[in-house]
């Protein structure tokens, strides 16, 4: 049949979806969903789901781990402190351009932005590069900068102090040197 | 920052991100890149669930749909 493709035309085909708005109407919807929803209850992107009693778990199954020998508990330990890191959310100063003057003059009093980034370096989702300069010479410098400071995340999580949260290949590798 | 630098900001980052804290290249589900106030100065880098920006996107179609009071009051 002509114009039809065979699945593995399909799969070598990406589909990309772009879609473009002014940065003012942008803002506003957000400030507007923002502003509609963060009390509300159910899924919103306004409120992470890690609370006390996930804490609790992981607490538990690192003990757990830590007096077990087997994959499992250290399984379960890497799904939770995973699910910890990714749990971030959106708060009204995450979004791209100049914030309205209620949100800014309301900032002037409560210091929400530096709470927002001591919380989200508590968890361990956050880290902070250097800006990127457009100059000669500048751009290995920053890409070495933007390595180390990756590297340096994955080998600690600032947040995440349990020496046991790596990657299953960093964990095998260690137990063998271990042995 | 704006624009193509901040297209291109987000090319930059992208792969160092996969190969050095995912499974394998090409599960970064999406992004959000854009130059927003606060500080420090420097690039901000957040990992989140992605349906955090699923939820994002009901968030802002609902706000479209069903205005509050206040919001249909605005307009």
């Amino acid at each position: 049949m002509a114009g039809a493709s065979s699945s593995a035309d399909v799969e070598a085909k990406a589909a990309v979806f772009v879609e473009v708005e002014k940065l003012e109407l942008y803002t506003e919807r957000y400030d507007r969903a923002y502003r509609d929803s963060w009390w509300r209850r159910g899924p919103s992107p306004w409120r992470g789901n890690w609370g006390p009693r996930a804490e609790v778990n992981l607490i538990n199954a690192r003990r757990r781990d830590q007096h077990e020998s087997g994959e499992g508990p250290s399984a379960l330990v890497r799904h939770l402190e995973e699910q910890k890191l990714r749990d971030g959310f959106l708060v009204d100063i995450d979004r791209p351009g100049p914030l309205p003057n209620v949100t800014e003059g309301i900032h002037r009093f409560i210091p929400l932005p530096r709470f927002h980034r001591f919380l989200r370096g508590r968890s361990g989702s956050m880290l902070t590069l250097p800006l990127r300069v457009r100059a000669k010479g500048h751009s290995a410098s920053w890409e070495e900068a933007r390595d180390q400071a990756l590297d340096h995340f994955a080998a600690t999580r600032p947040g995440l102090p349990s020496p046991r949260f790596r990657g299953p290949r960093h964990r095998r590798a260690g137990r063998r040197g271990a042995r | 920052m704006r624009g193509k630098d901040l297209d291109n900001l987000a090319h930059l980052l992208l792969p160092p991100i996969e190969e050095k804290l995912c499974v394998q290249r090409g599960t970064v589900l999406g992004y959000r890149v854009y130059s927003a106030v606060g500080g420090p100065p420097g690039i901000q880098l957040r990992i989140i669930d992605s349906t955090r920006l699923r939820e994002l996107e009901i968030a802002l179609m609902d706000a479209d749909l069903n205005p509050s009071r206040l919001a249909r009051l605005e307009r």
